[in-house]
């Protein structure tokens, strides 16, 4: 079962890249180059320093000529044009977002009317929208920061198997550890974030009461300003509770990790300075041995925040799949037709009968009457008698929960909707 | 260690940051709200206004912080690595010095071009949010619908977005031109650096050990200088933004004034008042003279733009007239502990808000609850049935995007609730800018009865289009083209034959049956 589900999310998080590849090929071209070259630079610092010592020591001066020259022009070299790289892929990535939120748009203004006013849809489209931020970074996360960990992990693992495989296993090891706390902390992250959304949108919400200018003769008028404040105060105190609650509760998990890591450096060291006491390895080894050692533990680590990564992306994209997927019935009825240019026909209202989504009480009920071209009609009533509810049935905002409504004979559900 | 240590200091700045940011918010909504009303008219402020809140919101306040942070450590690491290399000869030195050179330099660059971009990019992406984010909002789902806007919006709101990319890679391609090459002569500097330690050990004038410790430090040194200088040019950029923090907190708040309010019962005088909106060529109220005595109900009528809403904003004290005086009792309004004044008042303006906070919140808008007055004043308006009916009672939450238990009520209701807030602060005067607009006939007529009652004893001043509520009024002034073209009760101004005799005929013609003459009596 577990099999399964993993291969269907992997499944679901290729089809999200490959969305994003389809529509925005470039991104990915500067996301794969950025990330190699910000590897690279990683693995020239390991492995460039450890070769000059060691041709200093052999005092072989044109080899460490080369090798300086190499690295400290190519170091910046790199990081130049890893930023640059990096602003062209904000610029795409930046895009991509905006792709996306045009089709929640476009989703949010083809919606069924009733949906508009829906709370629940209301809030399926925020979530939606605070999705794109998270599922749109799939192709950073794959190209950029897994690519470059591989590249990573595979030059590391050999100078390791090179040099010693005992302390690769060891700092194997202490990564799962902390892997193990990365979960953890996660999941309590991820808990907590339900609350905190809550305590944040009080926060959101008195501050822009706070920050509406049109308040000022309400609030000069009834001396609302201490109230306001006091408001804004008291959602703030509560939303900074639930942070502190939340990081009390990361504490531990966050000094499990850190002591892990010390005591793999530790072994690390331990090892290496044995083996050159011994004379089993030179100094220049020594020194890319021990950064390797390090680089190996944060790769590791890395490679599992992005297949966590991964995993939140496609759930990210079901709260965006959802929203999009809504179903629209008024606007893509069957046997829709086209409606007479200038409407010559009558609208008859036959027993019509109509309730609101979330209301018990109709808001009308069983009501006839016919409308002939050219007739100018008047609706008066009372309020809450049922006036704009006939008006938005006239103009297919909703359809009838009873009875029917006909425009020259047809039933306008049959109608394309815009040319009502 | 160092790794706990971290973790400590990044939780202690997350929540620093959150309280730095709601000191700044409380900062300005405070200034924002006791400020003289007629700054908030002034384009001038609501720029620095809108500035300001750009400045929070984009946590500018907090990056300075944090920019500062990056410079000490900065600034420690390169002491330090300083301290390390001394005793090299002066030539490394000299580079270091160009190499820190080279790199202010180009950060000088890339942050101004971020700065342009961000100037450029401002009224671009405002445009860019507002056609997608406002026009999203429910309040447009039926016109977008009824008049077919949608591919409309979709392709304006596709113009702003790729208006937004272009700009950004603009200024990408931009800062990758000209800061490129501080990074080759970045290259070059430290290449020489690193050739002269290495000959030094080679000539066995330093040793391997201290040769991994030199250039150890000149990578430091290298990223340090770079973080520093960042820092400092991130400091000044973002004080360009800070200053406009400072502008608006600037803005002079209301000098305290030397009387306090007259004891009551107050008359309030009109002395030849006139009040000209800024950058007008006409005066809006022009030269008014009037009295309001206690106890006595005041209706104000006048066609659109005659100068009513103006006129109740002056008796309120939200404006200082331009032209004459206002006294109270005798003393000049502007002199007069204007805080102290409004308490008198209780008004519903035509634009009232009702707040996504509790029904009984937004009656009492803050302070202790007196249970047996609001009581009366929802009975009072006939709004004890929908009370009961609210889910939690008068707790209820008056906005579902506060409270997952809030309820919307309707146009009506929310303006019932509007005048129970007026009732309930029991004012001797009570001011109502069009308080029916949103009424049914019969409720109106109930509201005008439930009035009398309730408002025996107070002063009442309504603003209205529905004539039937100044014949129930001692006292009608009318108003037109910002000056009183006649003032009595009903009768009185029926006699005159002016103004208000020809508006009222027009209005009560289209009740009367067609055949039959005139309405009045």
């Amino acid at each position: 079962m577990k099999k399964s589900m993993v291969l269907t999310k992997m499944k679901l998080i290729l089809h999200i890249w490959g969305e994003q590849f389809r529509e925005c090929p470039k991104l990915t071209l500067y996301e794969a180059v950025g990330g190699i070259i910000f590897k690279l630079q990683t693995v020239l610092e390991v492995i460039l320093p450890a070769m000059i010592v060691n041709a200093l020591t052999d005092t072989v001066w044109v080899k460490v000529a080369v090798f300086v020259g190499v690295y400290a022009v190519l170091t910046p070299l790199l990081t130049g044009v890893g930023r640059g790289i990096n602003l062209i892929r904000e610029a795409y990535g930046y895009q991509a977002i905006n792709l996306r939120l045009n089709n929640i748009n476009k989703k949010a203004m083809s919606l069924d009317y009733r949906d508009t006013e829906d709370v629940e849809v209301l809030d399926m489209m925020e979530a939606a929208k605070e999705s794109v931020w998270e599922f749109n970074d799939v192709g950073y996360v794959i190209c950029t920061d897994l690519l470059g960990n591989v590249l990573s992990l595979a030059t590391m693992s050999a100078i390791f198997i090179a040099l010693n495989p005992w302390v690769c296993l060891i700092t194997l090891a202490m990564t799962g550890v902390s892997t193990y706390a990365e979960r953890k902390k996660l999941k309590i992250t991820h808990d907590s974030h339900i609350l905190e959304s809550k305590a944040k949108r009080h926060v959101n919400y008195c501050k822009e009461l706070l920050q509406d200018q049109k308040l000022g003769k309400e609030v000069r008028a009834y001396h609302a300003d201490k109230f306001l404040l006091e408001k804004y105060h008291d959602a703030q105190a509560q939303y900074l509770r639930q942070i502190e609650s939340r990081e009390k509760m990361l504490r531990k998990w966050s000094l499990l990790q850190r002591g892990v890591y010390f005591l793999q450096i530790v072994i690390t060291y331990a090892v290496a300075i044995i083996g050159y006491q011994r004379g089993d390895i030179a100094i220049g080894w020594f020194l890319m041995y021990v950064s390797a050692s390090q680089e190996l533990f944060l790769v590791v680590q890395e490679m599992f925040d992005n297949f966590v990564e991964l995993s939140l992306v496609a759930e990210y994209y079901k709260d965006y799949s959802d929203y999009m997927n809504i179903e629209e019935s008024m606007l893509h009825a069957e046997n829709q037709t086209h409606m007479p240019r200038h409407g010559q026909g009558a609208f008859e209202f036959r027993n019509v009968s109509f309730t609101y989504p979330m209301q018990t009480q109709p808001a009308i009920s069983n009501v006839s009457f016919t409308i002939d071209p050219g007739d100018k009609v008047a609706f008066v009533g009372n309020n809450g008698a049922g006036k704009s509810t006939l008006v938005k049935l006239i103009l297919r905002l909703y359809d009838p929960t009873e009875g029917t409504i006909y425009f020259d004979g047809n039933d306008i559900k049959n109608m394309i909707t815009a040319n009502i | 260690m160092n790794g706990v240590l971290t973790d400590g200091i990044k939780r202690c700045k997350l929540l620093f940051e959150e309280r730095l940011k709601g000191h700044f918010v409380k900062k300005v909504g405070a200034h924002l709200m006791n400020i003289e009303y007629q700054r908030l008219e002034m384009p001038e402020v609501l720029n620095e206004y809108q500035f300001a809140v750009t400045c929070i919101d984009e946590k500018r306040t907090t990056k300075i912080v944090e920019e500062l942070e990056k410079f000490c450590a900065s600034l420690s690491a390169m002491l330090g690595v300083m301290y390390i290399l001394r005793e090299l000869s002066g030539i490394v030195i000299v580079l270091l010095a160009l190499v820190v050179a080279a790199n202010a330099l180009g950060e000088g660059f890339r942050m101004r071009h971020i700065y342009e971009r961000h100037k450029t990019e401002t009224p671009a992406q405002r445009q860019l949010l507002y056609a997608r984010n406002e026009l999203a909002k429910k309040e447009y789902a039926k016109e977008i619908r009824l008049f077919g806007l949608s591919d409309y919006v979709t392709r304006k709101v596709e113009f702003y977005a790729q208006k937004m990319c272009d700009l950004w890679k603009g200024a990408a391609i931009k800062s990758i031109k000209t800061v490129g090459w501080t990074y080759i002569l970045q290259g070059i500097q430290l290449s020489v650096a690193y050739i002269y330690l290495a000959r030094n050990v080679i000539n066995g004038a330093i040793s391997i050990g201290d040769f991994t410790v030199y250039s150890a430090a000149v990578t430091t040194f290298g990223i340090s200088s770079t973080r520093l200088v960042n820092g400092l040019v991130s400091v000044v950029d973002t004080s360009k933004y800070v200053q406009n923090l400072r502008n608006f907190l600037g803005i002079p708040l209301p000098r305290d004034r030397e009387n306090s309010v007259p004891e009551e019962p107050l008359t309030i005088r009109f002395e030849d008042v006139s009040y000209r909106y800024p950058n007008r060529e006409e005066d809006a109220v022009s030269h008014v003279s009037l009295t309001i005595k206690p106890g006595v109900k005041y209706a104000v009528v006048g066609e659109n733009g005659a100068g009513k809403t103006t006129f109740i904003k002056l008796l309120m004290g939200f404006y200082t007239p331009t032209g004459g005086r206002i006294t109270v009792n005798g003393i000049d309004l502007s002199t007069i502990d204007i805080d102290r004044y409004r308490e008198r008042f209780a008004a519903v303006f035509q634009d009232f808000h009702i707040l996504g906070f509790g029904f009984d919140e937004n009656i009492s808008m803050g302070g202790d609850i007196d249970a047996e007055r609001m009581r009366c004043a929802i009975e009072g308006m006939e709004l004890e049935d929908t009370v009961a009916q609210l889910p939690e009672k008068e707790k209820t939450c008056m906005s579902t995007a506060y409270s997952p238990t809030g309820v919307e009520l309707s146009g009506g209701q929310k303006q019932k609730l509007a005048i129970v807030r007026a009732l309930y602060k029991n004012a001797p005067y009570i001011v109502l800018d069009e308080p029916t607009a949103a009424l049914s006939p019969q409720s109106e007529f109930d509201l005008y009865q439930a009035f009398q009652e309730i408002s025996h004893d107070k002063g009442v001043v309504y603003i209205s289009h529905r004539f039937a509520s100044c014949r129930l009024c001692d006292e009608i002034f009318v108003f037109s083209k910002g000056g009183i073209a006649g003032h009595g009760n009903h009768n009185e101004l029926m006699a005159m034959n002016g103004l208000y005799r020809q508006l009222f005929e027009q209005q009560a013609e289209l009740y009367a049956e067609r055949g039959m003459g005139s309405v009045c009596t």
